[in-house]
Protein backbone atom coordinates (compact mmCIF):
# COMPACT_ATOMS: atom_id res chain seq x y z
CA UNK A 1 0.00 0.00 0.00
CA UNK A 2 1.60 3.24 -1.09
CA UNK A 3 0.23 6.74 -1.19
CA UNK A 4 -1.03 8.10 -4.47
CA UNK A 5 1.02 10.54 -6.43
CA UNK A 6 0.01 14.12 -5.85
CA UNK A 7 -1.21 16.03 -8.80
CA UNK A 8 -0.54 19.72 -9.15
CA UNK A 9 -3.22 21.74 -7.44
CA UNK A 10 -5.50 23.42 -9.93
CA UNK A 11 -7.74 26.37 -9.21
CA UNK A 12 -10.02 26.08 -6.23
CA UNK A 13 -13.33 26.36 -8.04
CA UNK A 14 -15.85 24.71 -5.78
CA UNK A 15 -18.54 22.52 -7.37
CA UNK A 16 -21.93 24.07 -8.14
CA UNK A 17 -24.33 23.64 -5.19
CA UNK A 18 -27.42 22.78 -7.21
CA UNK A 19 -25.68 20.20 -9.39
CA UNK A 20 -24.28 18.62 -6.24
CA UNK A 21 -27.87 18.53 -4.96
CA UNK A 22 -28.90 16.53 -8.01
CA UNK A 23 -26.14 14.00 -7.50
CA UNK A 24 -27.08 13.79 -3.80
CA UNK A 25 -30.65 12.96 -4.86
CA UNK A 26 -29.31 10.26 -7.16
CA UNK A 27 -27.37 8.73 -4.24
CA UNK A 28 -30.52 8.82 -2.10
CA UNK A 29 -32.50 7.05 -4.80
CA UNK A 30 -29.83 4.39 -5.24
CA UNK A 31 -29.61 3.76 -1.48
CA UNK A 32 -33.37 3.64 -1.09
CA UNK A 33 -34.05 1.38 -4.05
CA UNK A 34 -31.49 -1.15 -2.82
CA UNK A 35 -33.07 -1.52 0.61
CA UNK A 36 -35.84 -3.76 -0.73
CA UNK A 37 -37.69 -4.09 2.55
CA UNK A 38 -37.82 -0.30 2.85
CA UNK A 39 -39.23 0.03 -0.65
CA UNK A 40 -41.89 -2.61 -0.06
CA UNK A 41 -42.88 -1.16 3.31
CA UNK A 42 -42.95 2.46 2.13
CA UNK A 43 -45.07 1.76 -0.94
CA UNK A 44 -47.01 -1.09 0.66
CA UNK A 45 -48.33 0.71 3.74
CA UNK A 46 -50.63 3.18 1.94
CA UNK A 47 -51.75 0.45 -0.47
CA UNK A 48 -52.64 -1.74 2.49
CA UNK A 49 -54.69 1.08 4.02
CA UNK A 50 -56.50 1.56 0.74
CA UNK A 51 -57.20 -2.15 0.28
CA UNK A 52 -58.39 -2.69 3.85
CA UNK A 53 -60.66 0.35 4.02
CA UNK A 54 -61.82 0.07 0.41
CA UNK A 55 -62.78 -3.59 0.73
CA UNK A 56 -64.27 -3.44 4.24
CA UNK A 57 -66.70 -0.61 3.50
CA UNK A 58 -68.93 -1.70 0.67
CA UNK A 59 -71.50 0.46 -1.09
CA UNK A 60 -71.52 4.14 -2.04
CA UNK A 61 -71.46 7.39 -0.09
CA UNK A 62 -75.00 8.54 0.69
CA UNK A 63 -76.62 10.42 -2.19
CA UNK A 64 -73.71 9.85 -4.59
CA UNK A 65 -72.42 6.98 -6.72
CA UNK A 66 -68.92 7.34 -5.19
CA UNK A 67 -67.72 3.97 -3.82
CA UNK A 68 -65.82 3.72 -0.53
CA UNK A 69 -62.60 2.75 -2.29
CA UNK A 70 -62.98 5.62 -4.71
CA UNK A 71 -63.49 8.03 -1.81
CA UNK A 72 -60.50 6.68 0.19
CA UNK A 73 -58.05 6.91 -2.73
CA UNK A 74 -57.50 10.72 -2.86
CA UNK A 75 -57.32 11.00 0.95
CA UNK A 76 -54.71 8.29 1.21
CA UNK A 77 -52.77 9.90 -1.65
CA UNK A 78 -52.78 13.15 0.33
CA UNK A 79 -51.61 11.38 3.49
CA UNK A 80 -48.86 9.60 1.54
CA UNK A 81 -47.56 12.86 0.09
CA UNK A 82 -47.31 14.33 3.58
CA UNK A 83 -45.78 11.17 5.06
CA UNK A 84 -43.01 11.19 2.45
CA UNK A 85 -41.72 14.27 4.28
CA UNK A 86 -42.85 14.23 7.89
CA UNK A 87 -42.29 10.48 8.33
CA UNK A 88 -39.86 9.13 5.70
CA UNK A 89 -37.58 12.13 5.20
CA UNK A 90 -37.68 13.09 8.88
CA UNK A 91 -36.78 9.55 9.96
CA UNK A 92 -33.93 9.22 7.48
CA UNK A 93 -32.46 12.57 8.54
CA UNK A 94 -32.85 11.74 12.24
CA UNK A 95 -30.96 8.49 11.66
CA UNK A 96 -28.21 10.23 9.69
CA UNK A 97 -27.90 12.76 12.48
CA UNK A 98 -27.36 10.03 15.06
CA UNK A 99 -25.27 7.50 13.13
CA UNK A 100 -22.46 9.89 12.21
CA UNK A 101 -23.30 10.39 8.52
CA UNK A 102 -24.13 14.06 8.98
CA UNK A 103 -21.04 14.78 11.08
CA UNK A 104 -18.86 13.16 8.45
CA UNK A 105 -20.47 15.27 5.72
CA UNK A 106 -19.95 18.36 7.86
CA UNK A 107 -16.20 17.89 7.40
CA UNK A 108 -16.48 18.03 3.62
CA UNK A 109 -17.09 21.20 1.60
CA UNK A 110 -20.63 20.10 0.64
CA UNK A 111 -23.00 23.08 1.02
CA UNK A 112 -26.11 22.67 3.18
CA UNK A 113 -28.17 23.59 0.11
CA UNK A 114 -26.91 20.56 -1.83
CA UNK A 115 -27.66 18.18 1.01
CA UNK A 116 -31.17 19.60 1.46
CA UNK A 117 -31.91 19.73 -2.27
CA UNK A 118 -31.04 16.03 -2.42
CA UNK A 119 -33.45 15.30 0.44
CA UNK A 120 -36.26 17.41 -1.04
CA UNK A 121 -35.97 15.77 -4.47
CA UNK A 122 -35.99 12.36 -2.82
CA UNK A 123 -39.16 13.34 -0.93
CA UNK A 124 -40.83 14.43 -4.17
CA UNK A 125 -39.91 11.17 -5.80
CA UNK A 126 -41.16 9.06 -2.89
CA UNK A 127 -44.44 10.98 -2.91
CA UNK A 128 -44.78 10.55 -6.66
CA UNK A 129 -44.09 6.80 -6.48
CA UNK A 130 -46.69 6.34 -3.73
CA UNK A 131 -49.23 8.38 -5.69
CA UNK A 132 -48.74 6.32 -8.84
CA UNK A 133 -49.06 3.01 -7.00
CA UNK A 134 -52.19 4.17 -5.17
CA UNK A 135 -53.77 5.43 -8.39
CA UNK A 136 -53.00 2.13 -10.09
CA UNK A 137 -54.72 0.21 -7.29
CA UNK A 138 -57.61 2.71 -7.16
CA UNK A 139 -58.15 2.51 -10.91
CA UNK A 140 -57.86 -1.28 -10.94
CA UNK A 141 -60.17 -2.02 -8.03
CA UNK A 142 -62.23 1.01 -7.06
CA UNK A 143 -63.45 2.82 -10.19
CA UNK A 144 -61.06 5.70 -9.74
CA UNK A 145 -60.69 7.66 -13.00
CA UNK A 146 -57.85 9.92 -14.01
CA UNK A 147 -59.16 13.44 -14.61
CA UNK A 148 -59.76 14.23 -18.26
CA UNK A 149 -59.74 18.04 -18.11
CA UNK A 150 -56.80 20.41 -17.81
CA UNK A 151 -58.35 22.29 -14.84
CA UNK A 152 -58.19 19.24 -12.62
CA UNK A 153 -54.65 18.41 -13.67
CA UNK A 154 -53.71 21.98 -12.86
CA UNK A 155 -55.25 21.61 -9.40
CA UNK A 156 -53.42 18.30 -8.98
CA UNK A 157 -50.19 20.06 -9.95
CA UNK A 158 -50.33 22.80 -7.36
CA UNK A 159 -51.80 20.65 -4.59
CA UNK A 160 -49.15 17.97 -5.11
CA UNK A 161 -46.35 20.52 -5.53
CA UNK A 162 -47.22 22.56 -2.45
CA UNK A 163 -47.92 19.35 -0.54
CA UNK A 164 -44.48 17.94 -1.31
CA UNK A 165 -42.77 21.22 -0.45
CA UNK A 166 -44.63 21.51 2.84
CA UNK A 167 -43.92 17.86 3.64
CA UNK A 168 -40.21 18.19 2.88
CA UNK A 169 -39.52 21.40 4.78
CA UNK A 170 -41.60 20.20 7.75
CA UNK A 171 -39.74 16.89 7.68
CA UNK A 172 -36.41 18.73 7.80
CA UNK A 173 -37.68 21.06 10.52
CA UNK A 174 -38.81 18.24 12.84
CA UNK A 175 -35.90 15.88 12.08
CA UNK A 176 -34.00 17.21 15.10
CA UNK A 177 -36.70 16.26 17.59
CA UNK A 178 -35.97 12.55 18.28
CA UNK A 179 -33.33 12.05 20.93
CA UNK A 180 -32.13 8.75 19.44
CA UNK A 181 -32.21 7.13 16.02
CA UNK A 182 -34.27 4.29 17.43
CA UNK A 183 -37.07 6.55 18.66
CA UNK A 184 -37.33 8.47 15.38
CA UNK A 185 -39.98 6.32 13.73
CA UNK A 186 -42.24 6.41 16.82
CA UNK A 187 -41.79 10.16 17.29
CA UNK A 188 -42.88 10.94 13.73
CA UNK A 189 -45.60 8.32 13.26
CA UNK A 190 -47.77 9.12 16.27
CA UNK A 191 -48.67 12.74 15.40
CA UNK A 192 -49.00 11.78 11.76
CA UNK A 193 -51.50 9.00 12.53
CA UNK A 194 -53.51 11.39 14.68
CA UNK A 195 -53.54 13.94 11.89
CA UNK A 196 -54.82 11.32 9.42
CA UNK A 197 -57.86 10.62 11.58
CA UNK A 198 -58.88 14.26 11.99
CA UNK A 199 -58.15 15.41 8.43
CA UNK A 200 -60.80 13.52 6.49
CA UNK A 201 -58.53 10.71 5.27
CA UNK A 202 -60.34 7.78 6.90
CA UNK A 203 -63.36 9.54 8.39
CA UNK A 204 -65.60 11.72 6.26
CA UNK A 205 -64.52 15.27 7.12
CA UNK A 206 -68.08 16.58 7.42
CA UNK A 207 -68.85 13.91 10.02
CA UNK A 208 -66.31 15.31 12.48
CA UNK A 209 -67.37 17.77 15.22
CA UNK A 210 -66.88 21.35 14.19
CA UNK A 211 -64.14 22.13 16.74
CA UNK A 212 -62.09 19.18 15.49
CA UNK A 213 -62.55 20.40 11.91
CA UNK A 214 -61.23 23.78 13.01
CA UNK A 215 -58.18 22.15 14.62
CA UNK A 216 -57.53 20.04 11.53
CA UNK A 217 -57.91 23.16 9.36
CA UNK A 218 -54.74 24.58 10.88
CA UNK A 219 -52.69 21.66 9.48
CA UNK A 220 -51.79 20.90 5.89
CA UNK A 221 -53.29 17.41 5.58
CA UNK A 222 -56.94 18.50 5.71
CA UNK A 223 -56.36 20.81 2.72
CA UNK A 224 -54.21 18.36 0.81
CA UNK A 225 -56.96 15.75 1.16
CA UNK A 226 -59.66 18.17 0.01
CA UNK A 227 -57.50 19.18 -2.93
CA UNK A 228 -56.98 15.57 -3.98
CA UNK A 229 -60.72 14.81 -3.64
CA UNK A 230 -61.47 17.78 -5.90
CA UNK A 231 -59.22 16.21 -8.52
CA UNK A 232 -60.35 12.58 -8.35
CA UNK A 233 -64.06 12.63 -7.29
CA UNK A 234 -67.04 13.56 -9.45
CA UNK A 235 -68.34 17.15 -9.36
CA UNK A 236 -71.53 16.48 -7.39
CA UNK A 237 -69.45 15.17 -4.46
CA UNK A 238 -68.34 18.66 -3.48
CA UNK A 239 -71.88 20.02 -3.25
CA UNK A 240 -73.38 16.98 -1.50
CA UNK A 241 -70.71 15.83 0.98
CA UNK A 242 -68.12 18.52 1.74
CA UNK A 243 -68.85 20.77 4.74
CA UNK A 244 -70.52 23.95 3.44
CA UNK A 245 -70.77 22.35 0.01
CA UNK A 246 -67.26 23.45 -0.97
CA UNK A 247 -63.66 22.18 -0.86
CA UNK A 248 -62.56 25.76 -0.06
CA UNK A 249 -59.37 25.36 -2.10
CA UNK A 250 -58.73 29.11 -1.78
CA UNK A 251 -58.18 28.65 1.95
CA UNK A 252 -56.23 25.48 1.23
CA UNK A 253 -53.85 27.41 -1.01
CA UNK A 254 -53.20 29.95 1.75
CA UNK A 255 -52.74 27.38 4.53
CA UNK A 256 -50.42 25.15 2.47
CA UNK A 257 -48.34 28.14 1.33
CA UNK A 258 -48.05 29.35 4.91
CA UNK A 259 -46.78 25.92 6.01
CA UNK A 260 -44.24 25.90 3.18
CA UNK A 261 -42.90 29.33 4.17
CA UNK A 262 -42.85 28.72 7.92
CA UNK A 263 -41.42 25.22 7.47
CA UNK A 264 -38.73 26.54 5.13
CA UNK A 265 -37.67 29.23 7.58
CA UNK A 266 -37.59 26.84 10.53
CA UNK A 267 -35.74 24.21 8.48
CA UNK A 268 -33.07 26.60 7.24
CA UNK A 269 -32.63 28.51 10.49
CA UNK A 270 -32.39 25.45 12.72
CA UNK A 271 -30.40 23.10 10.47
CA UNK A 272 -27.15 21.95 12.08
CA UNK A 273 -24.69 19.42 10.70
CA UNK A 274 -23.63 18.26 14.10
CA UNK A 275 -24.54 19.73 17.41
CA UNK A 276 -21.86 22.35 17.11
CA UNK A 277 -20.66 23.13 13.61
CA UNK A 278 -21.60 26.64 12.57
CA UNK A 279 -22.72 27.44 9.03
CA UNK B 1 3.23 29.96 9.53
CA UNK B 2 2.30 26.67 11.15
CA UNK B 3 -0.42 24.40 9.82
CA UNK B 4 -2.03 24.43 13.26
CA UNK B 5 -1.58 26.97 16.04
CA UNK B 6 -3.66 26.64 19.18
CA UNK B 7 -3.33 28.77 22.30
CA UNK B 8 -5.06 28.16 25.58
CA UNK B 9 -7.92 26.14 24.09
CA UNK B 10 -10.48 25.21 26.74
CA UNK B 11 -13.67 23.21 26.65
CA UNK B 12 -16.09 22.19 29.36
CA UNK B 13 -18.97 19.70 29.18
CA UNK B 14 -21.22 20.58 32.10
CA UNK B 15 -19.15 19.86 35.20
CA UNK B 16 -16.33 18.15 33.31
CA UNK B 17 -13.42 20.28 32.15
CA UNK B 18 -12.43 18.37 29.00
CA UNK B 19 -9.62 20.70 27.93
CA UNK B 20 -7.78 23.07 30.26
CA UNK B 21 -5.77 25.47 28.15
CA UNK B 22 -4.16 23.45 25.37
CA UNK B 23 -1.28 24.97 23.36
CA UNK B 24 -0.30 23.21 20.15
CA UNK B 25 1.90 24.00 17.15
CA UNK B 26 1.93 21.66 14.20
CA UNK B 27 4.42 22.52 11.48
CA UNK B 28 3.69 22.24 7.80
CA UNK B 29 4.49 18.77 6.50
CA UNK B 30 5.01 17.04 9.82
CA UNK B 31 3.18 14.09 11.34
CA UNK B 32 2.09 15.16 14.79
CA UNK B 33 0.62 12.70 17.27
CA UNK B 34 -1.55 13.54 20.26
CA UNK B 35 -1.03 10.64 22.62
CA UNK B 36 -3.20 10.06 25.63
CA UNK B 37 -5.37 7.60 27.49
CA UNK B 38 -9.10 7.27 26.78
CA UNK B 39 -11.02 10.25 28.09
CA UNK B 40 -7.98 12.55 27.99
CA UNK B 41 -9.70 14.97 25.61
CA UNK B 42 -8.04 13.92 22.34
CA UNK B 43 -11.22 13.74 20.30
CA UNK B 44 -12.53 17.02 21.74
CA UNK B 45 -9.28 18.72 20.76
CA UNK B 46 -9.28 17.31 17.23
CA UNK B 47 -12.94 18.13 16.69
CA UNK B 48 -12.36 21.72 17.78
CA UNK B 49 -9.53 21.98 15.26
CA UNK B 50 -11.73 20.42 12.55
CA UNK B 51 -14.49 22.95 13.22
CA UNK B 52 -16.93 20.28 14.41
CA UNK B 53 -16.99 21.51 18.00
CA UNK B 54 -17.02 24.87 19.73
CA UNK B 55 -14.26 25.88 22.11
CA UNK B 56 -15.04 27.83 25.28
CA UNK B 57 -11.83 29.82 25.28
CA UNK B 58 -8.46 30.32 23.68
CA UNK B 59 -7.59 30.77 20.05
CA UNK B 60 -7.04 28.37 17.17
CA UNK B 61 -5.72 28.83 13.67
CA UNK B 62 -5.79 25.94 11.22
CA UNK B 63 -4.37 26.53 7.73
CA UNK B 64 -4.54 30.22 8.55
CA UNK B 65 -8.23 30.35 9.50
CA UNK B 66 -10.28 29.97 12.66
CA UNK B 67 -11.91 26.52 12.34
CA UNK B 68 -15.00 27.70 14.23
CA UNK B 69 -15.86 29.96 11.29
CA UNK B 70 -14.62 27.79 8.46
CA UNK B 71 -15.61 28.34 4.83
CA UNK B 72 -16.29 25.79 2.11
CA UNK B 73 -12.94 26.69 0.60
CA UNK B 74 -11.20 25.90 3.92
CA UNK B 75 -13.03 22.57 4.23
CA UNK B 76 -11.83 21.60 0.77
CA UNK B 77 -8.25 21.82 2.06
CA UNK B 78 -8.63 19.45 5.02
CA UNK B 79 -9.34 15.74 5.17
CA UNK B 80 -10.53 13.75 8.14
CA UNK B 81 -11.10 10.30 9.51
CA UNK B 82 -13.40 10.37 12.51
CA UNK B 83 -13.86 7.59 15.03
CA UNK B 84 -17.47 7.15 13.96
CA UNK B 85 -17.86 7.53 10.25
CA UNK B 86 -20.51 7.64 7.58
CA UNK B 87 -22.99 4.78 7.23
CA UNK B 88 -24.52 4.86 3.71
CA UNK B 89 -24.80 1.10 4.00
CA UNK B 90 -26.44 0.39 0.67
CA UNK B 91 -23.90 2.20 -1.49
CA UNK B 92 -20.78 0.52 -2.83
CA UNK B 93 -17.22 1.52 -1.96
CA UNK B 94 -16.66 3.01 -5.42
CA UNK B 95 -19.94 4.93 -5.39
CA UNK B 96 -19.30 6.55 -2.03
CA UNK B 97 -15.73 7.56 -2.87
CA UNK B 98 -16.96 9.03 -6.16
CA UNK B 99 -19.75 10.90 -4.33
CA UNK B 100 -17.22 12.42 -1.92
CA UNK B 101 -14.90 13.31 -4.80
CA UNK B 102 -17.67 15.51 -6.21
CA UNK B 103 -17.62 17.74 -3.13
CA UNK B 104 -14.04 18.89 -3.79
CA UNK B 105 -12.59 21.28 -6.34
CA UNK B 106 -9.61 19.09 -7.32
CA UNK B 107 -10.13 15.51 -6.19
CA UNK B 108 -7.57 12.74 -6.58
CA UNK B 109 -7.93 10.17 -9.33
CA UNK B 110 -10.32 7.62 -7.84
CA UNK B 111 -8.86 4.54 -9.53
CA UNK B 112 -5.40 5.37 -8.22
CA UNK B 113 -6.68 6.10 -4.75
CA UNK B 114 -8.63 2.83 -4.51
CA UNK B 115 -5.60 0.96 -5.83
CA UNK B 116 -3.29 2.60 -3.30
CA UNK B 117 -5.57 1.58 -0.44
CA UNK B 118 -6.12 -1.99 -1.70
CA UNK B 119 -9.79 -1.24 -2.32
CA UNK B 120 -9.93 -2.00 -6.05
CA UNK B 121 -10.99 -5.61 -5.56
CA UNK B 122 -13.90 -4.58 -3.34
CA UNK B 123 -14.98 -1.38 -5.08
CA UNK B 124 -18.36 -2.88 -6.02
CA UNK B 125 -19.04 -4.25 -2.57
CA UNK B 126 -21.80 -2.68 -0.45
CA UNK B 127 -20.56 -0.84 2.62
CA UNK B 128 -22.51 -2.96 5.10
CA UNK B 129 -20.58 -6.01 3.84
CA UNK B 130 -17.12 -4.62 4.69
CA UNK B 131 -14.84 -5.92 7.43
CA UNK B 132 -13.42 -3.55 10.04
CA UNK B 133 -10.11 -3.15 8.21
CA UNK B 134 -11.78 -2.58 4.83
CA UNK B 135 -14.08 -0.06 6.45
CA UNK B 136 -11.14 1.84 7.90
CA UNK B 137 -9.37 1.92 4.52
CA UNK B 138 -12.58 3.27 2.97
CA UNK B 139 -12.67 5.97 5.68
CA UNK B 140 -9.10 6.86 4.72
CA UNK B 141 -10.07 7.04 1.05
CA UNK B 142 -12.94 9.40 1.92
CA UNK B 143 -10.60 11.55 4.00
CA UNK B 144 -8.04 11.73 1.20
CA UNK B 145 -10.12 11.98 -1.95
CA UNK B 146 -10.16 15.78 -1.80
CA UNK B 147 -6.35 15.84 -1.88
CA UNK B 148 -6.05 17.62 1.50
CA UNK B 149 -3.12 19.70 2.71
CA UNK B 150 -3.91 18.69 6.27
CA UNK B 151 -5.28 15.32 7.35
CA UNK B 152 -6.88 14.62 10.74
CA UNK B 153 -6.82 11.01 11.88
CA UNK B 154 -8.72 10.28 15.09
CA UNK B 155 -7.46 6.91 16.34
CA UNK B 156 -6.95 5.56 12.81
CA UNK B 157 -6.09 1.99 13.79
CA UNK B 158 -8.02 1.39 17.01
CA UNK B 159 -9.53 -2.07 17.03
CA UNK B 160 -7.73 -3.30 13.92
CA UNK B 161 -5.59 -6.41 13.73
CA UNK B 162 -1.79 -5.90 13.64
CA UNK B 163 -1.37 -6.68 9.95
CA UNK B 164 -3.93 -4.09 8.84
CA UNK B 165 -2.48 -1.60 11.30
CA UNK B 166 0.99 -1.90 9.82
CA UNK B 167 -0.33 -1.46 6.28
CA UNK B 168 -2.18 1.69 7.30
CA UNK B 169 0.99 2.97 8.97
CA UNK B 170 2.93 2.43 5.76
CA UNK B 171 0.29 4.33 3.86
CA UNK B 172 0.39 7.27 6.27
CA UNK B 173 4.18 7.35 6.04
CA UNK B 174 3.83 7.56 2.27
CA UNK B 175 1.47 10.52 2.58
CA UNK B 176 3.84 12.29 4.87
CA UNK B 177 6.72 11.83 2.42
CA UNK B 178 4.61 13.65 -0.14
CA UNK B 179 4.22 16.61 2.17
CA UNK B 180 0.76 16.12 3.67
CA UNK B 181 0.55 17.45 7.22
CA UNK B 182 -1.02 14.88 9.54
CA UNK B 183 -2.49 15.34 13.00
CA UNK B 184 -3.31 12.00 14.53
CA UNK B 185 -4.60 10.94 17.91
CA UNK B 186 -3.83 7.59 19.37
CA UNK B 187 -3.58 5.72 22.63
CA UNK B 188 -0.99 3.35 21.17
CA UNK B 189 2.53 4.49 22.05
CA UNK B 190 3.88 2.31 19.28
CA UNK B 191 1.76 4.17 16.74
CA UNK B 192 3.03 7.55 17.88
CA UNK B 193 6.62 6.28 17.96
CA UNK B 194 6.38 4.81 14.45
CA UNK B 195 4.59 7.60 12.65
CA UNK B 196 5.12 10.87 14.42
CA UNK B 197 7.80 13.49 13.97
CA UNK B 198 6.60 15.01 17.22
CA UNK B 199 4.32 13.83 20.00
CA UNK B 200 2.24 15.71 22.55
CA UNK B 201 1.05 13.77 25.57
CA UNK B 202 -2.46 14.82 26.56
CA UNK B 203 -3.66 13.76 30.00
CA UNK B 204 -6.71 15.03 31.84
CA UNK B 205 -7.30 17.81 29.33
CA UNK B 206 -3.81 19.32 29.38
CA UNK B 207 -0.67 18.72 27.39
CA UNK B 208 1.95 17.53 29.83
CA UNK B 209 4.88 17.29 27.45
CA UNK B 210 5.74 17.70 23.76
CA UNK B 211 8.73 16.54 21.76
CA UNK B 212 10.17 14.10 19.26
CA UNK B 213 9.46 10.49 20.24
CA UNK B 214 13.13 9.71 20.96
CA UNK B 215 13.61 12.94 22.93
CA UNK B 216 10.65 12.16 25.14
CA UNK B 217 11.97 8.69 25.75
CA UNK B 218 15.61 9.77 25.97
CA UNK B 219 16.65 13.01 27.60
CA UNK B 220 14.07 13.13 30.34
CA UNK B 221 13.81 9.42 30.82
CA UNK B 222 16.49 7.33 32.42
CA UNK B 223 15.31 4.63 34.69
CA UNK B 224 17.28 3.67 37.78
CA UNK B 225 16.23 0.73 39.94
CA UNK B 226 17.75 -1.29 42.77
CA UNK B 227 16.91 -3.29 45.91
CA UNK B 228 17.63 -2.45 49.52
CA UNK B 229 18.68 -4.87 52.24
CA UNK B 230 19.06 -4.39 56.00
CA UNK B 231 20.09 -2.08 57.54
CA UNK B 232 18.91 0.32 54.78
CA UNK B 233 15.23 -0.77 54.92
CA UNK B 234 14.49 1.23 58.05
CA UNK B 235 16.55 4.32 57.25
CA UNK B 236 14.79 7.38 55.74
CA UNK B 237 15.62 7.95 52.04
CA UNK B 238 17.96 10.80 51.04
CA UNK B 239 16.43 14.26 50.74
CA UNK B 240 15.84 16.36 47.60
CA UNK B 241 15.17 13.39 45.28
CA UNK B 242 13.49 13.89 41.86
CA UNK B 243 9.69 13.62 42.06
CA UNK B 244 9.49 10.29 40.26
CA UNK B 245 10.57 7.93 42.98
CA UNK B 246 8.50 4.81 43.55
CA UNK B 247 9.14 2.58 46.54
CA UNK B 248 7.66 -0.89 46.83
CA UNK B 249 9.00 -2.33 50.09
CA UNK B 250 12.65 -3.09 49.29
CA UNK B 251 12.42 -2.12 45.61
CA UNK B 252 13.18 1.46 44.53
CA UNK B 253 12.58 2.93 41.09
CA UNK B 254 13.62 6.43 40.03
CA UNK B 255 12.97 8.13 36.70
CA UNK B 256 15.30 11.04 36.08
CA UNK B 257 17.12 13.18 33.51
CA UNK B 258 20.26 13.05 35.62
CA UNK B 259 21.04 9.44 36.53
CA UNK B 260 24.59 10.25 37.65
CA UNK B 261 23.33 12.55 40.38
CA UNK B 262 20.69 10.10 41.57
CA UNK B 263 23.00 7.12 41.65
CA UNK B 264 25.75 9.11 43.39
CA UNK B 265 23.41 10.29 46.09
CA UNK B 266 21.99 6.82 46.73
CA UNK B 267 25.44 5.27 46.80
CA UNK B 268 26.71 7.89 49.30
CA UNK B 269 23.55 7.42 51.37
CA UNK B 270 23.93 3.63 51.41
CA UNK B 271 27.60 3.94 52.33
CA UNK B 272 26.92 6.36 55.17
CA UNK B 273 24.36 3.96 56.61
CA UNK B 274 26.54 0.88 56.33
CA UNK B 275 24.74 -0.93 53.47
CA UNK B 276 24.78 -1.20 49.70
CA UNK B 277 22.47 -1.07 46.66
CA UNK B 278 21.64 -4.53 45.27
CA UNK B 279 20.69 -5.33 41.65
CA UNK B 280 21.41 -1.76 40.49
CA UNK B 281 20.09 -1.21 36.94
CA UNK B 282 20.21 1.89 34.77
CA UNK B 283 18.53 2.06 31.38
CA UNK B 284 17.14 4.51 28.84
CA UNK B 285 13.38 4.54 28.60
CA UNK B 286 11.54 4.09 25.30
CA UNK B 287 8.60 6.36 24.67
CA UNK B 288 6.25 3.65 25.82
CA UNK B 289 7.82 3.28 29.24
CA UNK B 290 8.18 7.01 29.55
CA UNK B 291 4.50 7.43 28.80
CA UNK B 292 3.38 4.76 31.23
CA UNK B 293 5.56 6.22 33.99
CA UNK B 294 4.18 9.62 33.27
CA UNK B 295 0.60 8.40 33.56
CA UNK B 296 1.44 6.62 36.81
CA UNK B 297 2.93 9.70 38.33
CA UNK B 298 0.14 11.95 37.19
CA UNK B 299 -2.28 9.57 38.87
CA UNK B 300 -0.24 9.69 42.05
CA UNK B 301 -0.24 13.48 42.01
CA UNK B 302 -3.95 13.60 41.43
CA UNK B 303 -4.61 11.21 44.30
CA UNK B 304 -2.39 13.36 46.49
CA UNK B 305 -4.47 16.35 45.47
CA UNK B 306 -1.62 18.24 43.78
Amino acid sequence: MTATTKRPTQGTRLPNAFRLGLSQAWLEIKSFSRAKDMVIFTLGLPVMFLLVFGLVFAGTLEGTDVSAGQWFTPGIIAASVLSAGVVNLATSMAIERHDGTLRRLALTPIPITSYLVGKILMTALTALAMTIVLLAVGMGLFDVDLPSDADRWLTFGWVFGLGVMAAAVLGIAVSRLPRTARSASAVFNLPFLGLMFISGVFIEFGALPEWLRTVAGAFPLRWLAAGMRSVFLPDEFERLIEPGGSYRLDIGLIVLSAWVIVGFLVAVLTFRWGRERRG
Amino acid sequence: MHAIEARGVTRRYGEVQALTGVDLDVKNGEVFAVLGPNGAGKTTLVEILEGLRRRDGGSASVLGADPAWASREWRSRIGAVLQVNTQNDELTVGELVRAYARYYPHPLDIDHLLEALDLTAIRDRRIHQLSGGQRRRLDLALGLVGDPELLFLDEPTTGLDPEVRIRIWEFIEGLSEQGTTVLLTTHYMEEAETLADRVAVLVGGRIVTTGAPDELGGSSGVHVSFRLHEPLLTVPLPERLPPMVVRDKDHIEVTTDDPTDVVTRFVLWADANGGELAELQIHQLGLEQFYLELLDHLNDWEEAGV
